[in-house]
This record gives C-alpha cells, structure tokens and sequence, in this order.
C-alpha cells in the first residue's frame, strides 16, 4: 500500500476570477481539459487546465451571479444566472454568443441538473416547492413537479437537485428531507427526512447506488437507494467538527468524495462507511463548491479535485490517485 | 348389653391385645408372626372407603376380638384404637426400627408395605407427628432415613391434603355445648402444635440433617406441597359449600398465617396466586373462601398475608376479591392499609401502592377512605421535618402513593377537599423548594405540578423548571389509573409455563443461538466488502474548531478578551485559552493574577458557552497554582466579603481545594531533582577517565560471562519538591476566620448552611493535600476545634461534611500524633460519631459516621501495632 504524502497542498490554484465562485463544471468532452467556473458577480470563466490560464469569458447575466455552468456534448455551455435566464452559449473559434435563452424563475440558489441523452434539464419552479423539469431542445416546461397533496408536510423551498436516472430525480428540500420523484408517474416515490436543517447538497452514484447528505448541520449522511421501490434508506452518519456543507462531490470510482465546508476546509471520506480520510486547507474563506473530474487524459489519467470558494480562487488537487 | 359396657369391653380387649403384640413383637424371631400382627394392626386403621372388610381379614379380626362380629362394633374398635393407641404404638414400632429388626421380615415387597401402611393409611396428624418427632430426635441411621422416605411418601402421595381436610371438618363436628370450652382448647393446643411443625418442617428438617438434607424438603418445594394440598382441600370446601355443608378454614387460615410469618409467604403465594386470580374470576363461593382465609388470619400474621398478595396482584381490581370489605370489618386491616402500609412502610414495589389505593377507590363503601388517606398522606408528605428526617425512597413511595391517590379520586370527593388538599399542598411546596437536597426539590416540583393540574384543572397551571428525567415522567404516568391487564392471558401464561417450562426455555434458547449465529455470519461477509481500509487516511490533527476571532496570545489580551462588551466570540475564544496562557507562566503573571482572578470570579456565562464553568474553574486553578500566595489571600479575603452570590462563593472555594490538589501533586516535568552528573563527581586521581581501570576491566570480562536472571530493578518514584508545603497555611487559615459574622449577604450559621457545609468539605480537602507537611498538625487541630462548634447543626449535609473534615484529619495527620497531641479532641470526636450512629435519621449520616469510627479505629491500632513491633 502506497503511504499517502505527508503534505497536503493543492496542485495549482486557478486565480483570477472576479468575484467568489459560486458554481464549477468539468466538460465531460473527450480529451479536453477545460473547467468551468461561475461566479457571484454573473461571469462564467473557462479554463485551461493545462496552461492553467483563462480561455474565455462568458458574461450575460447582467451582473447577477451564476447559479449553475454546464457544457453539452455539443460543446455548448448553460448558464444559469440569478437573473432567472438560462443562456446557452455557442463557442466558436474566439466567437461567443447566446444562441437562445429560456426563463427559468430562480427563488432559491437552487442549482440546475442536466440529463444529456435524455435532454432533460431539471430546476426550481416558481411555486413555492415546485421543481420542473424541461425539455433541454424544446426550450419548454414538460413537467411541474409539485408535492402540495403528496407529502404531509409542507416542504419548503428546493434546495438541491440532482438526476439519479432517467426515471428518477432526487430533490433536497429546505426542511431536511430528501425526496426521490418518480417522474414517470409524476409521484413522489419516497421521501426521507435526513435533517432538521435544510439538506444543501447531495451526490449520488449510480454504480452503487448511495448518495452523500450535506447539511447546514455538521453531519455529513450516507443514503442507499432500492431498487426495488425506489426507498431511501439511511446508512451512515459522521459529525463534521464544523457545520455546514455547501457541496459534496463522489469520485467516478466511487470510493471517495469530498465535500466543500463553510469552514473553508475540503474533506475527504471513503465513500462506503464515511471513513475520514484528508481535510485540505488552502482556502481563507467558505468554500461553495467542489467537484471531481473525469480521469484526465493530459494528467495521466488522474482525477483532479477542484474546489472554488468565496476568496475567488480555484484550488485543484490531486489526491487518491493510485 | 348395653353401650357403655361394650365400649370398656372393647377397650379392654384392644388394650391386651396390643401389649400382647409389642411383646412379640420385640422378642419374636419368625417374620409371618410379625408381618402377621402388622397386618391386623393395619386392620384397625379406619379406611377412607367404606368397603367391609374381606372374609379372611374378618375372620382373622374376630378370632381376636369376637365382639366385632356385631354391626359396627368394628367401627368403634377403629375408633378406639386410633384414638388412644396408635399413637403410642407407631412410636413403639419407630423404636423397634432397626436394620436386623426389619432384615428379619422387610425382605418382601408385601411386608414392607404392611409396615409402612402402618404410617400412610393411619390418621395423618398422628402420622406425621410421630414420624416427624422421630427423625428430629435420631442420628444418622437406618431409621431415620427409613422415617425420612416415609415423610417423604407422605407428602407425595397427598396424605397432607387428607391432613387439612379433616381439620376443616374436625371444628365443625364438634358441637355439644358443655364439652366445646375444654374440647376448643384441647384441639387449638393440638392445632397449635401441627402448626408449627408444618409451618417449621423444612428449618428443622435442616437443622437435623445439615448437609444431608433431602430435596423434598427444602423450603422450595416442600412449600409447593403444602399450597398444592391446601388449594386441592380447597377445592373440596368449595363443593362442601356448594352441597350447603359446613366447613371451617380456621386452620388453613392459621397455617398460612404461620407460613407467612416464618418467612416463607413468597413460595407459597407465588404458587397460589394464578389460582386464586383464576377461582375468583367468576366464582362468588371461591371469592368468598378467599376473603375468610386472609382476613381470618390471626392478626400477627395479618400484615404480612396483606403484603404479600398486595406485592403480587397484577391489577388492583382483582382487590376487591380477594379481601372483601375487611378494611371496613377488621379494625387491624382498617390500621394496616390506611395508615401503616402507605405512611411508615416502604417498598419499590409499586403495585403494592396500586393495589392499596385501587382497593380503597374501587367500592363506594370504601372510597370514602380515599380524600382521608390522601390528606394523611400530604400530611406527612409536606411536613418540613419529615423531609429533613425521612429517607429519600420512603419519601419517593409517599410521593408516588399521592399521584396513584390523585388519580383514583373521584370528581366529587375531589370538590369537597380542593381547599383542605391544596392548602396542606402549598405548605408542602414550600418545604420542598427550601431543602437543600436536589432530588427531594425536584420531586416536590413534580409532585405539585401533577397534583395542581389534577386540583386545578381550569386554573393557571403551575409549571417549573426542573430538568426532565426517566423518573419524572414515571411519576407523571401514575397520574392515570392502570388498566385490566386481561386476566386469561395471564394465568394461561403461568399454568403453560408450569407444564412446561423446562422444555419451552431449551427451545428458546436453542432458536436464540440459531438466529444469533446466522446474521453475524452474513454481516461479517458484507462486511469485509463494505470497508473503505483500502484508503490510508492522512493526518487531520489540523481540523480544528473555527472561530471567528483570532485567539488571544498574550496573557494581558486574554483578559482584556474576558471583559469585552459585545463580542460573545472574543469572550469565547479568550476564555478558551486563559489556562493554557497562564500555565505558560508570562513573566508578567505575579503582577496581573490578583486582576485576573478577579475577572474570571466575577465573570458570567452571557452566551452560554459549553462548558464555561470547567473553562473558568481550570483558568482560575491554574492561576493559584501558579502564584498561590496573591491569589488565596485574595480568595480567601473575598470569600467573606459582601456582594456576592452563593454560586461565586462555592466557585471560590472549590478553587481553593482543586488547586491545593494540584499543588499536593509532585509537578510531571519541573522540579526534577537532576542526578547528579559523573562528570560533577569527585574522582580519584588513578580513575581519572581515559585511564582504563583494572577493576573495570575485571569486571566487563565477569559480565560478560554471567548469565543474570532477576529482572532490571525498578527505578523509584523520583523526588519532587512539595510545592504546597510553603503555601498551605494561606489556603487555610483565613478561610476559618469569621464565619461567625453574620452578614446581609451571608450567614452561615443560618440560612447559608449549604456554603457552611462546602467550607468544611473544602478545608477537609486542603488538609487533606497537606500532609506530610509540617503544618499538617497545627492545621489539623485548628480545624477539629472548628467543626466542635458546628457538629450538632440540624442539616446532615452540614454533618456529613463535618465527617468528612474527620475522615481527612485521621488520613492526613501522622497517627502518632492522633494519639498524641490529638488525643482528647479525638475522642470526642468518636464519641460524637458514635452518637450518630445511635441516634441520627438520616441513614447516609449514620453510615458515613460508622465508616468514620472504622478509619479512624484502624488508625489507632496500626498506631499502636506499629509501636510495638
């Protein structure tokens, strides 16, 4: 067995960015090495890892943070804005314009999923607890998600979402329960009250079926899925020494997965029994996002780990790679 | 020819013939002639069943005795026989018993059974008086285990049942008038004695054969035996009472009592209670049996017979039954269950308070009981010196005995009393908030906010602020009256696992072991697959607590941190590293520590920081640790300032005695006495080093060469300096000055006994951290003269610690000196423990004053052991 190094430091910090990064995105595009960053004040930057230098800035939310940046396989990128747009951006060759735009109202900082080979995007509504689901080509509303009559207690506002298959779409909720939507029948198929507190964040992995939990609380929770009856199903649980998780990210393999802190601090876990396994310190204030890239075919293969948070940078680390 | 001739005729007769037989029976060798006579004697028993006798057995009877050819003239020949011989006869034949006398004819199956029908088909009482009687008196022998399997066939083949149902009968048939004064006394007397011996069958069955004791008798299962047969005679009174014949329970009724009072009453009520909950479900008969058992007990025994059933009872209903009216007939019953069972008594058993209160409410006859036995009960509950001399589970069972009240209490006895209750409710309130004692303070919220809600239940409900526990909500649960377990279930249960216990126990546990077995299997293989020990974690001693303010580094900012206004996260954060600032002992520290100590006394948890008070208590021990002189004189000085509060004064005092702990201690890391170096050493000039000694080489080629095998030896404890030696006078001293100046803010002599009782606790530990030092002695006699003037203060929270100061002077002071320089004010002080021990209520005191007397007993003689040797 490999004995981890002693220090911990992040492999590059990416500098630059106007104000605190609110959201990152690594494109799942062959061969590229890009990331993608939001930020507080409305700019979407794309980075070259490689040459670790800024290759574009996207900038069409009037000033209003971004909530959400993604890329397509077409190699399109979403924004979504505070502004309650959605751009989609075509690059071309040093060329950057909106091809179209569709209104997505945004109550909460509640950020948008997208499912490619379904075309699906997922997003908060304009009602109070509703989520609704859009045909990503159509630019139309094909599902309103509302869970008025089907849950006993009022839920509260969505605070995160994510798509765990084509079928099913998980949504946090403000008053701490994770609820799985069946969106073929349009029903809720199950609902797990996790946390007293908001849920913030959740990762799911489709090869084993468990999610992570991030709370406002300082308890990070491991869920498992049925697939059975699609019923959560709690695991795990392990106290954070500090509260608040702004976002948790699970490595591709599904061994580990690290969550952003507002303690500043990224922590690692083994994904199956919550094992804490690092905390990196690089950042001076809270940290809002966190994700895991594909294997990297210009870093041999490795996973990166990126983390942006409120002081403006981007850190990037490599850890647990082999 | 008449009757009264024909009976001396047949005594006569019955007379010879049974001397005759003793005669031959003793000298005579041939085992038919015997078998012979014992099968006649046999004969003359009176058999349960009328069947006459056979032709060749009447023909052998009246050869002997021809008046029994006449038509009942056998009947009084029997009669006559049990009556006046067989019992001196059985005795005889028990004498004769020895292991070549029966080898002569107790070969044979047949004779055995001569002999021992003898005992088993006679009279029962007789029987086994004799037997009995014969095994207390005997050794080990051939005869006594003989009479010893006879008891023993006895008692298994039911003859006890015979035994008791003929006493039930015996009382009845009695009648003439003039005979009944001296026969009343000749059967009580014999009855008395058959009591006894019953009821004391297995202790003196155990005290004969020690060791050897046969299983039947132990009380376990001679006891089932016994309620076996008085359940089965029972049943025969039952359907004696149903054909309208008359029966007695007298004795069965004084039997019971007698079980009961030598201690034996839970064998045979566990055994009876099923049943008797089962009879009395349906049978009004069966009840009525029961009531006349128990309440007809003899009135010694009443209490415990009561008690008994009271502690088994599942539900209270079931009372009723089972007692009747008794506590309106029977003026004892009336005593025990009103008054002595609920206010003098005590027992964790709560069904026995159901049971009482649920039988008092449960019949409008008696619930007019209830609002008397309540107000009685608040009574004592609310009495002031009740609180201060009861024990604390007696006053729990008071309390709980309230709540069950409460909750039986019908609407229209509760508007009748309202006032009179909440009255004495009130008074009762007040006694409780004022004890010292937390416990006894919560419960008496309890019991108030219960019984308010109860009294008052449109009024403003009464609520405090008591934390809530296991035991708060237990007694909130008493409020509701208990519901009808189902009584079918119940005895199902306990006659199924009667039959078969044994085997329903092994397939339990069998099933248990199977199941247990299985999942560990399976999980411990999901296990293994399930483990993240692939990854190796990394050092995460860096993961700390974020604070929002930057911690304060110097010792000054530290405590200008304390004092902030309005920065709860600086105040936090500097109270955080007080300890660890001042253990760091700053040059400046002399200068600013009276300053410091000041702000950590007078500082309060506005933000209710976790763990605040640990924090300012390890802040404040470590800065009078580390300059003892400034910061006692001014501990010490405050403590009996004005202005402050009962909390800040036990802060000042328990500083005081965690520091003169820490001080006792020998410091870990300083103050090591460095050994002294070898370069230091003189050397003499010829083993200057460089120069090779011969000794040591002589000596390296010996070690080399040895081989040892005892074990390195131990390196002592090492030598520490005692830093409290020098101070210990300061933490001391001034903390006796006046304690008898009553001020505004505090007397301690009054009100203030709680601090008056820490002050003691605290000097007991400072001396307690003194000895071995030179000071110990002085401060020792200083402090038994102090605790001479408090040692008869009413609260035992004052007494007890005046104990403890006792128990820290005889550990800490050299024991020569106790029989010394101590020696009156130590005897004293055992005469007063002694008194204590005597005479005090409070069970903690007088125990603490016995394990005082015993330290201090133990002193004393190693003392004097030790001047001897």
């Amino acid at each position: 067995m490999n004995k981890p190094a002693p220090t911990l430091d992040p492999e590059f910090v990416l500098r630059g960015s106007k104000d605190a990064i609110s959201c990152l995105h690594f494109p799942s595009l062959k061969d590229s090495s890009l990331l993608v960053s939001g930020c507080a004040s409305g700019e979407v930057r794309i980075w070259n890892l490689k040459s670790r230098r800024t290759v574009d800035v996207l900038d069409g939310h009037g000033g209003k943070g971004i909530l959400t940046a993604l890329t397509r396989t077409d190699g399109q990128v979403l924004s979504h804005g505070r502004d309650g747009k959605l751009n989609q951006w075509t690059l071309h060759e040093g060329r950057r314009e909106i091809t179209s735009t569709i209104n997505i109202p945004c109550q909460s900082f509640c950020k948008c999923d997208l499912l490619e080979k379904d075309g699906m995007l997922a997003s908060q509504g304009l009602e109070k607890s509703e989520v609704r689901v859009y045909g990503i080509s159509a630019k139309k509303v094909t599902q309103k998600l509302i869970p008025a009559s089907q849950h006993p207690d009022p839920l509260g506002m969505p605070m995160c979402l994510k798509f765990l298959s084509s079928q099913l779409l998980g949504v946090g909720y403000e008053d701490g329960s994770l609820v799985i939507w069946d969106l073929k029948a349009a029903k809720i198929a199950s609902a797990l009250k996790i946390y007293k507190e908001p849920v913030m964040c959740f990762d799911f992995s489709q090869d084993l079926q468990t999610g992570i939990c991030g709370s406002v609380e300082d308890v990070l929770t491991s869920w498992v899925l049925k697939e059975v009856d699609f019923m959560v199903e709690k695991k795990t649980d392990i106290k954070l020494t500090n509260p608040g998780v702004s976002e948790v990210s699970i490595r591709e393999d599904g061994k580990i997965v690290a969550t952003a802190g507002w303690d500043s601090r990224l922590r690692i876990f083994g994904l199956k029994k919550l094992k804490p396994l690092a905390v990196l310190k690089y950042h001076t204030a809270s940290a809002h996002c966190v994700q895991f890239s594909h294997p990297l075919p210009e870093f041999n293969n490795r996973w990166l780990l990126a983390a942006g948070s409120k002081d403006k940078h981007i850190s990037v680390w490599s850890i647990y790679n082999g | 020819m008449d009757k009264q001739d024909e009976k001396l005729q047949i005594r006569s007769l019955i007379q010879t013939a049974v001397v005759s037989w003793k005669n031959t029976l003793s000298i005579s060798q041939d085992a038919s002639q015997i078998t012979e006579i014992l099968q006649l004697a046999g004969l003359l028993l009176p058999s349960e069943e009328q069947t006459s006798l056979s032709e060749n057995d009447e023909k052998i009877l009246s050869n002997i005795f021809p008046v029994c050819k006449e038509e009942g003239n056998l009947r009084l020949l029997q009669e006559e026989f049990v009556r006046s011989y067989y019992l001196k006869f059985a005795e005889f034949l028990i004498a004769q018993l020895s292991l070549d006398w029966f080898g002569k004819f107790g070969r044979g199956k047949a004779h055995e059974k001569c002999f021992n029908d003898l005992f088993l088909m006679a009279p029962p009482k007789d029987a086994v008086m004799v037997l009995s009687s014969a095994i207390f008196k005997s050794s080990p022998s051939f005869k006594r285990n003989k009479c010893l399997s006879l008891l023993e066939e006895f008692l298994k083949g039911g003859r006890l049942t015979e035994l008791l149902w003929t006493q039930c009968l015996d009382h009845v048939t009695e009648k003439s008038g003039s005979e009944l004064k001296s026969k009343n006394a000749r059967v009580q007397a014999m009855w008395d004695q058959l009591i006894n011996l019953l009821a004391t069958l297995p202790d003196r069955m155990a005290n004969t054969l020690k060791t050897e004791n046969w299983d039947i008798f132990l009380p376990k299962e001679y006891f089932v035996i016994v309620a076996q047969s008085i359940l089965k005679t029972l049943h025969n009174v039952h359907q004696a009472i149903k054909e309208s014949k008359d029966c007695s329970l007298v004795f069965i009724s004084q039997l019971i009592g007698k079980i009961c009072v030598c201690g034996h009453s839970g064998i045979l009520l566990d055994y009876l209670m099923p049943h008797i909950l089962k009879t009395t479900s349906g049978d009004f008969i069966w009840s009525r049996i029961w009531v006349r058992l128990f309440v007809g007990a003899p009135e010694r025994s009443l209490e415990i017979i009561l008690e008994c059933i009271l502690r088994r009872v599942p539900w209270y209903g079931y009372m009723s039954k089972l007692l009747g009216d008794a506590v309106l007939n029977s003026q004892k019953a009336n005593y025990l269950l009103t008054s002595k069972l609920l206010l003098l008594r005590h027992t964790e058993n709560e069904l026995v308070l159901q049971n009482i209160i649920g039988y008092l409410a449960a019949a409008p006859s008696r619930s007019s009981l209830l609002p008397l036995v309540l107000s009685n009960l608040l009574e004592a509950w609310s009495d002031s010196s009740a609180l201060k001399h009861t024990s604390y589970e007696q006053h729990l069972y008071i309390s709980k005995a309230i709540l069950i009240c409460c909750a039986h209490l019908s609407e229209k006895h509760l508007q009748e009393h309202r006032d009179a209750l909440m009255h004495k409710l009130m008074k009762g309130m007040q006694a409780h908030l004022e004890t010292p004692v937390p416990r006894l303070r919560t419960l008496g919220m309890v019991v108030a906010e219960s019984l308010t809600k109860k009294l008052t239940p449109e009024g403003p409900a009464l609520t405090f602020d008591y934390q809530k526990d296991d035991l708060s909500e237990h007694l909130e649960t008493l409020l509701t009256v208990p519901e009808d377990p189902g009584l079918e279930e119940l005895i199902s249960n306990i006659k199924e696992a009667h039959i078969s216990s044994s085997n329903a126990e092994e397939n339990i546990l069998s099933d248990q072991n199977d199941e247990k077995l299985n999942p560990e299997e399976s999980q411990e293989g999901a296990e293994e697959l399930d483990s993240d020990d692939d990854l190796e974690p990394y050092d995460m001693s860096g993961d700390t607590k974020v604070t929002k303010v930057k911690e304060p580094v110097y010792i000054r900012d530290c405590m200008e941190g304390l004092i902030a206004k309005d920065n709860p996260d600086l105040v936090e954060a500097s109270l955080k590293v007080a300890e660890k600032l001042i253990r760091k002992k700053p040059d400046n520290l002399p200068e600013i520590a009276v300053e410091f100590t000041k702000v950590l006394l007078h500082l309060e948890d506005n933000y209710h920081t976790d763990g605040f008070a640990e924090l300012r208590q390890s802040s404040l021990r470590a800065l009078t640790v580390h300059c003892p002189v400034p910061v006692t004189s001014y501990l010490t000085e405050q403590f009996y300032d004005r202005n402050y509060n009962i909390r800040q004064r036990i802060d000042m005092l328990q500083v005081l005695s965690v520091a003169a702990q820490e001080l006792a201690k020998p410091e870990p890391s300083r103050g090591k006495l460095s050994p002294i170096s070898v370069s230091d050493q003189l050397l003499p000039v010829n083993q200057l080093p460089g120069i090779e000694n011969w000794r040591d080489i002589v000596q390296k080629r010996i070690d080399s060469k040895t081989r040892r095998f005892a074990s390195a030896t131990k390196k002592g404890p090492e030598p520490a300096a005692n830093r409290f030696a020098a101070v210990a006078g300061h933490f001391f001293f001034p903390l006796m000055k006046t304690y008898d100046s009553p001020m505004n803010t505090m007397n301690l002599l009054g009100g203030d006994f709680f601090l008056l009782g820490r002050l003691v606790y605290t000097l007991g530990m400072v001396l307690h951290s003194a000895q071995n030092t030179m000071i110990c002695r002085q401060m020792a006699k200083s402090l038994l003269e102090f605790i001479w003037v408090i040692r008869y203060h009413t609260e035992p929270y004052v007494r007890q610690a005046i104990m403890f100061a006792i128990a820290m002077v005889i550990l800490s002071v050299p024991t020569h000196t106790l029989t010394t320089d101590l020696q009156t004010d130590v005897i004293e002080c055992q005469m007063w423990l002694e008194d204590i021990v005597e005479k005090d209520s409070e069970p903690e005191c007088k125990k603490q004053a016995a394990q005082t007397i015993l330290l201090l007993q133990d002193a004393i003689q190693k003392e004097f052991k030790g001047g001897e040797g």
